[in-house]
């Protein structure tokens, strides 16, 4: 069986929209809070966190939805905003009329009103945060998402069951983020703006789901100007300065914290027209 | 022998009595006044015999200490009735004479636009009737409102005219009457429309009593909120004069909690401590006859001077500055004189003129900057009031009123409205011991200190003509008829001057740079480092113009059913405004029906159920005018430095210039439609209790809609511009959208009167909601956000305004409970780098993340405290002469409840930010004869 994941309805299956925009219409960006000529896809649930005083919130929230494709049949466009509000729209006895397809999808529901810039972009050069994100729907409430894409799933072989596929992400043993002090170095870090990823989003061996594996060398960033870098960006030349990667192991703190790094989600998404 | 001699001779000492009795019980009595300049209330009564039937042409004389001129008289129509018109408020004698009989003696109390109603029946000879009863169920109308006379007002700590109306059901805090804002509360004295007018203020010991009409407002009225009528003194046939000192000094605050506030007296690990602040008040009235029984005169003057030195805190205030910032002082003046004229029975005349002069020095009271960027005002205002009253006949009387106001108020720079005081500029830059007028003023972001100079020198000029013409007539067709036709005519002008010393403000900042370290002077190089925004501000001169004029008929029909009265009403309004150079900006003309309902359940004026409908406009508001004006004139522009160029050459934000801001030469006039349903009964002669609902939406109100913007689906960024040639530039169109409403519901009950003759009493509770959309319109996404809980919304609201009277003793006491005031969470926009984001309805914030349908109301807590008046006579009653001396004690109780909490989404969210004044105590005397 496939990993068990919220639903997500995707509305233009086949990437058109299967919706039909209001006569003569005209997305006007100033006045119309979403493009009535397109159908946001529909979430099941949100991430859920604990909150406690004094303490930042926790959560164990997966970026992950099973996909049930939804072909609206020309049903006016974003007029379904919720899962019951499909169920209605179809003329369904209820939800379970519209199964998943048993394809996980990497969607990552973010704030609405976080800021996303593409590499290199900031707030500062003028970027919006707009045009990564994606819009969707659940129980009538506007929602934003980072497009990750298909997660692969691989039999896994003497059992019934299904696993993840993930690609490789590359991290330096040694960073030196001191320009002033070349020998002062710390241990990489995934995210800090040198990974290196195995596949990209448009390659067949993509993944959103990333194993860690750490190269033995030591590159140069500096945060402040990570233009600068200088480092491995693809796995060949990651494999040209170790021919032996190995894979991420968790440090005792991280062991003790419960937190593992061994694998990570790395969403890849697309620009989309803000 | 003066007319009240003459009364009370033939009335005695039990009827002097029973007359302060009445006009202690009307003291309190919900007022009806007419209309909007209405000055004069009136008697009117039924006749009838032991039978019950009426009785025709008895002879009906009414006179009175407050009636200048003869006393006035009627004759019973067929029906019994009688009407005597114009009288001026005040307790009067009603004579009623049948045939050869004894006189029939009755006391009626009149207010301002009142009907004071009786019955007589001709086997009750005894004096022993206290009318305030009929008055206070009002068997003849569908108003709402409190008339708080100055008797009363005199038993509390109430000293301004401008705190009555919060003391009145259906006010929710301030003068937000029912719905309405503060802005849309009419403010009248002596008829005279002085809203918006420059802050005109009188001698407190000058007003005769303040009408707060709430609601159920007749034709004469056109107000979308509420009308405040202030009455003046008249003089009279007496002499009489009172002067009164009022004190207060630090050390009459209690200092004895700590807290990190400003206002919390004790700071905590802090060895200083406040100057010997302080205010006083001083006043004198003086009224009396020129001429007896034909010209009187009233002339009231007051000086009030406040003075509250700062704390000294961060930066200038602490080592190793230890600078103690000027005082802010506020000093004002008020002058008001009246003239009143009767040269014949049918003729009245009324002058009266006003003035208030007022001064504020360091008016910021900051310690982050010093005196010489400061900011000072000075204000000058005035008006005068002339009217003419002619009574054609008892049936029919015209009204002629006429006023003139005149204002001038500057804020600007200290050094340039006022004078600076120097005090410790010697520990900085010469710069700051000198004032140079032209010099511009820095803020350093890094500490947030001002220097140099004070904000925006502002000049407003406006002037106001009204022209009020009204004729009353008393008819019979079907049962009586009291109709009021009138016109309601007014010209105003409002002229603008905006200054900005030296044309520009800078915005410094260089990281760690303190004071005048981070200040940049582009001619100096070696400060370029601390340059960073500029705004460029221009000078500003415009003039804008105002006409409106309202044709208004109202008629009160005592129908042949003696229960029943009707009152319908209409008025046609026209207002248009133009802005400099003649061009015409809003053109209205409105339609305002009105019809109110009383039914007398009983037939006694007992018991009364009253219904009304009315619908209020808005013809005229020279806002929109002076903001296309000064849009046109003044371009806004801020530009960020460019180390490059060394010069503030990048754009940041334009607002203003032509083009950039319309208004909507199809906007609808606002308006409000308002249903008012009021059930009265007096429980005893002197004492009444009521119940009202009132619903109301004020439709249309005018909006800023921003037009160039293009918002994110959160309205947290700016994704582009309609006109990409102007980017960041603000284009405003300023309309009055459909959605942009006020609701309101309330329902109020009330205990009004007199338990005891030394006991005066008024409590009501209230529980209301005021809601809509209002506002948003500066981001449309975030539009959904601003439905909700209005800014004036109060849940609950129960106040006691009352007052015991011994001998020589008097305590008064107001004791007000209220729900708290509703805030709303704000969250970080990345478009302005603020907390200007919502995430939930107006008066909420969202609970977890988890929820994102979850939300709750989010209030300050709910606020209660008394304020406490004892007074002493110490002089014998005897001697005439009243010397009385007075303890006032505010927040008896010391309630430290949170007023303010901050409601950014910050770690500091919902601490404290205000609190309630700390328990204080003021004393004071006065003398009177």
């Amino acid at each position: 069986p496939v990993p068990s994941a919220p639903k997500a309805y995707v509305l233009d299956p086949a990437g058109v929209a299967t919706c039909s925009p209001p006569a003569n219409y005209v997305y006007d960006p100033r006045l119309d809070e979403v493009n009535f000529a397109e159908q946001g896809n529909v979430f099941t649930k949100l991430p859920s966190a604990k909150y406690a005083e004094g303490a930042l919130p926790s959560s164990k929230y997966a970026p992950v939805v099973s996909r049930a494709p939804v072909d609206l049949g020309g049903a006016a466009c974003q007029r379904v905003k919720s899962e019951n509000g499909l169920v209605q729209a179809l003329g369904l006895a209820g939800p379970a009329d519209l199964p998943a397809d048993g394809q996980l999808l990497a969607w990552l529901v973010i704030d609405p009103a976080a800021a996303v810039y593409p590499l290199g972009q900031s707030e500062k050069a003028g970027h919006s945060g707009l045009g990564l994100q994606r819009w969707g729907w659940l129980d009538r409430y506007l929602l934003a998402y980072l497009d990750g894409g298909p997660i692969p799933t691989a039999p896994v072989p003497n059992t019934m069951s299904t696993q993840l596929l993930a690609q490789k992400l590359y991290i330096p043993s040694l960073v030196a983020t001191d320009p002033a002090d070349p020998s002062k170095t710390s241990p990489g870090q995934v995210g800090a703006g040198y990974d290196v990823l195995q596949f990209m989003r448009n390659e067949p061996g993509y993944s959103p789901l990333c194993e860690v594996w750490r190269y033995n060398a030591t590159v140069a960033f500096d945060p402040d100007r990570p233009e600068l870098y200088q480092g491995p960006k693809d796995e060949t030349s990651v494999l040209a300065m170790d021919p032996a990667p190995t894979r991420y192991l968790p440090t005792p703190q991280e062991e003790l914290s419960g937190f593992d790094r061994r694998y990570v989600y790395c969403l890849q998404v697309v620009q989309q027209v803000p | 022998m003066r007319k009240r001699d003459q009364m009370e001779a033939r009335l005695g000492k039990r009827m002097r009595l029973l007359m302060l009795t009445v006009q202690a019980v009307l003291a309190l009595s919900p007022a009806l006044a007419l209309a909007v300049g209405e000055q004069l209330g009136r008697i009117k009564g039924r006749v009838i015999d032991d039978q019950g039937q009426p009785v025709a042409g008895a002879t009906v004389t009414v006179e009175g200490a407050a009636l200048i001129g003869e006393p006035r008289q009627v004759k019973t129509d067929a029906r019994g009735r009688f009407l005597i018109q114009r009288l001026a408020p005040g307790p009067y004698q009603v004579k009623v004479v049948v045939g050869e009989e004894q006189p029939l003696l009755r006391n009626a109390s009149v207010q301002a636009g009142d009907t004071a109603s009786l019955r007589i029946k001709t086997t009750e000879v005894e004096v022993m009737e206290i009318t305030g009863m009929a008055l206070s169920t009002q068997a003849d109308a569908a108003q709402t409102g409190v008339a708080v006379d100055a008797k009363t007002l005199n038993k509390t700590v109430i000293r301004y005219f401008g705190s009555v109306p919060a003391n009145v059901p259906g006010v929710t805090g301030g003068s937000n009457i029912k719905g309405g804002t503060g802005r849309n509360t009419r403010w009248l004295v002596d008829g005279l429309d002085i809203t918006g007018r420059g802050g005109n203020v009188m001698p407190f010991d000058s007003v005769k009593s303040v009408d707060v009409v709430t609601g159920g407002g007749e034709a004469q009225y056109n107000a979308l909120g509420g009308v405040v009528n202030t009455m003046t003194a008249d003089g009279s046939d007496e002499w009489t004069a009172k002067a009164s000192l009022y004190l207060v000094r630090a050390w009459m605050f209690d200092r004895t909690k700590a807290g990190t506030l400003a206002n919390s007296f004790e700071q905590p690990f802090s060895t200083t401590r406040p100057g010997r602040g302080g205010n006083y008040l001083a006043a004198l009235r003086v009224g009396g006859p020129i001429i007896k029984d034909k010209f009187w005169f009233d002339a009231a003057y007051k000086l009030l001077q406040n003075v509250e030195p700062p704390f000294m805190a961060s930066p200038l205030g602490v080592p190793p500055y230890n600078i103690q910032h000027p005082s802010y002082k506020y000093t004002t003046q008020g002058a008001r004189a009246k003239l009143q004229y009767a040269p014949t029975l049918r003729h009245r005349l009324r002058l009266s003129a006003n003035t208030s002069p007022a001064a504020w020095d360091n008016a910021d009271r900051s310690n982050s900057r010093l005196a010489v960027a400061e900011t000072g005002a000075a204000r000058s205002s005035g008006f005068v009031i002339g009217a003419w009253d002619y009574l054609l006949s008892e049936d029919i009387t015209t009204t002629l009123q006429v006023g003139v106001t005149g204002s001038r108020q500057r804020w600007g720079p200290q050094g340039r409205v006022r004078s600076v005081d120097f005090t410790g500029c010697e520990l900085f830059s010469p710069k700051n011991c000198v004032y140079d007028p032209h010099r511009a003023q820095h803020t350093n972001l890094v500490d947030g200190t001002r220097w140099y100079q004070g904000g925006e020198d502002s000049i407003t000029s406006q002037r106001g003509f009204q022209f009020d013409p009204s004729v009353s007539i008393h008819g019979r067709y079907y049962g009586t008829h009291d109709i009021k036709i009138g016109i309601q005519a007014s010209a105003d002008s409002n002229n603008v001057t905006k200054e900005t010393p030296g044309g520009y403000t800078y915005q410094d900042r260089k990281p760690g740079a303190k004071l005048e370290d981070g200040l940049c002077d582009p001619d100096n190089p070696a400060t370029w480092d601390a340059c960073y925004r500029r705004t460029e501000v221009p000078s500003v001169d415009t003039t804008q113009t105002g006409y409106q004029a309202g044709l208004y008929i109202q008629d009160r029909w005592w129908t042949p059913l003696e229960w029943l009265h009707v009152m319908p009403g209409i008025r046609l309004d026209y207002g248009t405004t133009y802005a400099s150079g003649g061009e015409q900006v809003t053109s209205f003309l409105g339609f305002g029906p009105r019809l109110g309902l009383a039914f007398d359940i009983t037939g006694d004026g007992r018991n009364v159920i009253s219904a009304y409908y009315g619908r209020h406009t808005e013809p005229m508001n020279l806002r929109a005018a002076q903001r296309l004006d000064e849009s046109r004139v003044q371009t806004v522009s801020t530009w960020q430095w460019d180390s490059n160029t060394a010069a503030f050459d990048t754009l940041v934000s334009k607002s203003g210039g032509e083009g950039n801001f319309s208004v909507d030469p199809n906007a609808k006039m606002p308006h409000s439609d308002e249903i008012t349903l009021v059930a009265r009964r007096a429980l005893s002669p002197s004492l009444t209790a009521s119940a009202e609902y009132t619903y109301k939406k004020i439709s249309n109100r005018w909006a800023t809609v921003e037009i160039n913007r293009i918002w994110d689906p959160t309205g947290s960024r700016i994704v582009g511009w309609v006109d990409p040639q102007k980017q960041g530039q603000t284009v405003s169109f300023y309309t009055t959208p459909d959605d942009n409403h006020t609701n309101y519901h309330g329902a109020s009950v009330t205990l009004n009167g007199h338990p005891t003759p030394r006991l005066r009493f008024l409590g009501f509770y209230t529980l209301s909601w005021t809601y809509g959309p209002g506002g948003g319109y500066g981001n449309l996404r975030q539009r959904r956000f601003f439905d909700g809980y209005l800014g004036h919304d109060v849940r609950h609201q129960f106040r006691v305004i009352t007052s015991y009277d011994l001998d020589y003793l008097s305590f008064g006491a107001i004791a007000h409970y209220r729900s708290g005031s509703n805030r709303t969470k704000r969250f970080y926009q990345q478009s302005s780098g603020g907390y200007g984001l919502r995430r939930s309805p107006n008066g909420t914030l969202p609970l977890t993340p988890n929820d994102i349908s979850g939300v709750t109301e989010f209030r300050t807590p709910d606020t209660f405290h008394i304020d406490l008046r004892a007074s002493i006579q110490v002089l014998p009653v005897k001697l005439g002469h009243k010397l009385r001396l007075h303890l006032d004690i505010f927040n008896l109780l010391n309630m430290r409840t949170a007023t303010g909490i901050a409601t950014a989404d910050r770690s500091n969210f919902g601490q404290v930010t205000g609190r309630q004044t700390p328990r204080n105590f003021r004393i004071g005397m006065d003398y009177e004869f």
